[in-house]
């Protein structure tokens, strides 16, 4: 076939992305538009592993990954990009060649180090939507409220047992993850990584769906999950869909938010509480 | 002035379904408006290709002509609007 083919697809990406340009939803303007975009994952872990894979796989341009660990043995039962030769490998790089392999058409930015209120903002500003996969609820308090300050979408999503629970923030069209949890849980309330355990398949779905989120947002299309907060209970086979308001007492985002980027101590909960990471 | 309208021709020989749709698919989102000819040498292209367009919504199919041996010429018009 000659002549350029249309919004400059080369032949073999027409070919790559030919089942999701079929979607009568997406096609090859929104394919273009997808490869044009950018997506930040905050977490190499049980979460961001499977997040990132559907991402690269769809196409987004350029995916940004943050984790400041490496990889151990014990996260080999959900974490999906990392293998049995990349035990002690820090999770970015790790991640960063399997995606550059899965696909060329991506470019993968890793973040080999904390994120934390002073390099969130710096971080996080560049990218379109934001992916919380992070083990610890420091940091998903983090992401939320620097999200919020900046006015970047995001989904946040948290896995323990066989449960999972997740929801998709728009700053200033939805309420935000501290309108529903104002607080993160005392210290001690919420049983540790290695006390917990988490099953593998539970953080591939919520992370697939976070995926999901990411891309119809990017494309414009669907219903996010936003003002509602999913939860799956998979040894039950029990889904709920909690719809959540706008809390007017919210310090993030309600009627007198404060600037808790420079006064909250994210510090005082910097465990890892959740075993998704 | 009457503005000419835009009649753009594409070579799917040596493609098959489901690709010869993606290929339309994506030239007819290009065109603002206009005559897209399709050629495919894929006989079942010639029934899918304007059932898919019918179903996406994406034009009009004016005519499907059978060319000779395995090709057929597929004309569809875009039209303002149609996304």
């Amino acid at each position: 076939m000659g002549g350029q083919l249309p919004f400059n697809f080369t032949m073999e990406q027409l070919q790559r992305y030919s089942r999701q340009i079929i979607l009568p939803n997406v096609g090859a303007k929104r394919q273009r538009k997808l490869l044009d975009s950018n997506v930040l994952i905050i977490g190499a872990g049980g979460l961001g592993c499977p997040a990132a894979y559907y991402l690269v796989a769809a196409g987004v341009g350029e995916v940004g990954i943050v984790d400041m660990d490496t990889v151990d043995i014990s996260n080999l039962h959900r974490q999906i990009l990392h293998f049995t030769n990349d035990v002690g490998k820090p999770k970015t790089i790790s991640a960063t060649e399997k995606l550059e392999a899965l696909n060329p058409d991506v470019v993968i930015t890793p973040f080999q180090e904390r994120i934390t209120k002073k390099n969130v903002c710096q971080i996080i500003d560049k990218f379109d939507f934001i992916l919380e996969g992070s083990d610890n609820f420091a940091t998903k308090f983090l992401i939320n409220d620097a999200c919020v300050s900046l006015g970047k979408p995001f989904t946040i999503a948290g896995v323990l047992r066989f449960e999972g629970q997740m929801m998709t923030v728009v700053p200033g069209n939805s309420n935000c993850y501290r309108c529903v949890f104002p607080e993160p849980p005392p210290l001690g309330t919420v049983p540790s990584c290695q006390e917990a355990g988490v099953f593998g398949a539970v953080t591939g779905l919520f992370g697939s769906l976070q995926a999901s989120e990411a891309i119809k947002y990017l494309l414009g299309i669907g219903e996010l999950l936003t003002g509602r907060m999913i939860i799956f209970d998979i040894l039950s086979m029990s889904m709920t869909i909690a719809h959540t308001g706008k809390n007017r007492n919210c310090k993030a985002c309600g009627d007198s938010p404060i600037d808790l980027l420079n006064s909250y101590d994210y510090e005082s909960y910097d465990v890892c509480e959740l075993p998704n990471g | 002035m009457k503005q000419a309208t835009v009649r753009k021709v594409v070579d799917l020989k040596g493609h098959q379904c489901p690709f010869t749709f993606v290929l339309t698919k994506a030239h007819l989102e290009e065109m603002d408006s206009g005559i897209l000819e399709v050629i495919v040498d894929y006989p079942p292209s010639a029934e899918n290709i304007p059932r898919s367009v019918i179903a996406q919504d994406l034009g009009k199919i004016i005519s499907v002509e059978h060319i000779e041996g395995n090709t057929y010429k597929i004309i569809i018009q875009k039209s303002n609007g149609i996304k």
